[in-house]
């Protein structure tokens, strides 16, 4: 139970770091406009035109509400054990939000690496599979906790 | 479920309580009321050769299968 408190601390720090990535994104877009200076040329060139800086922010918040479902199956799980249905609930949800994060994230970095013929924005692309594996691993962990959990209660109600 | 426990009619023919049945056989009162009520999915030969030797019955006594339909 000590690796899942930790864990649950580290997500509890990746939530507050999201948090201030948003703040300082929507900030930095609406506010302070010249800072990031991306030219209206890239904009008009896109496939999503103005609205292609929120693209990534956008999977930002859905990757956010995923590490909310983790930290949140984490305290069921520090509550009520490693076996329960209510953690594989949550856990399956984020490994879905990943995956559909991942996988959208994939596609637009693909694009935009056609579209600006920058063979460094490849780069990206590993983190988003890196993602979608994250995702698909707890989609498989969940599975795992709910037979586990089948498991524990018919094992509880042998007498 | 098809498997009836009648537990509670031969507590009643040996006139003993379920308290005391739970402590002869080693099983906590809650458990004993899982298995009277049905809510038990499996129950342990050690715990059934257990209420058999404390009730001086048959295994037949306690458990009884009636058709589902």
């Amino acid at each position: 139970m000590k690796k899942i408190n930790f864990l649950n601390g580290f997500v509890k720090i990746l939530i507050i770091v999201f948090m201030i990535h948003f703040v300082t994104s929507i900030y930095l877009t609406f506010f302070a406009p010249d800072f990031i200076n991306i030219s209206d040329e890239f904009h008009k060139n896109s496939i999503f035109g103005y609205y292609t800086q929120f693209m990534t922010l956008t999977f930002s918040i859905i990757t956010f509400i995923g590490l909310i479902f983790i930290q949140r199956g984490l305290g069921i799980t520090i509550k009520n054990g490693f076996f329960n249905k209510g953690s594989g609930l949550k856990f399956k949800t984020a490994g879905k939000l990943f995956l559909i994060s991942g996988v959208l994230s994939l596609i637009f970095d693909l694009m935009i690496a056609y579209q600006s013929e920058n063979i460094v924005l490849f780069g990206n692309l590993g983190l988003n599979l890196l993602l979608m594996i994250v995702g698909f691993s707890l989609h498989i962990i969940s599975d795992i906790i709910q037979n586990g959990s089948l498991i524990k209660q018919e094992n509880d109600l042998t007498i | 479920m098809p498997i009836i426990v009648n537990l509670d009619i031969m507590l009643t023919k040996r006139n003993m309580k379920s308290k005391e049945l739970a402590e002869i056989i080693g099983i906590t009162t809650a458990n004993l009321s899982i298995l009277k009520s049905g809510k038990a999915k499996a129950i342990r030969f050690s715990t059934l050769e257990a209420i058999c030797k404390a009730l001086e019955c048959q295994p037949a006594d306690i458990l009884e299968y009636v058709c589902a339909e």
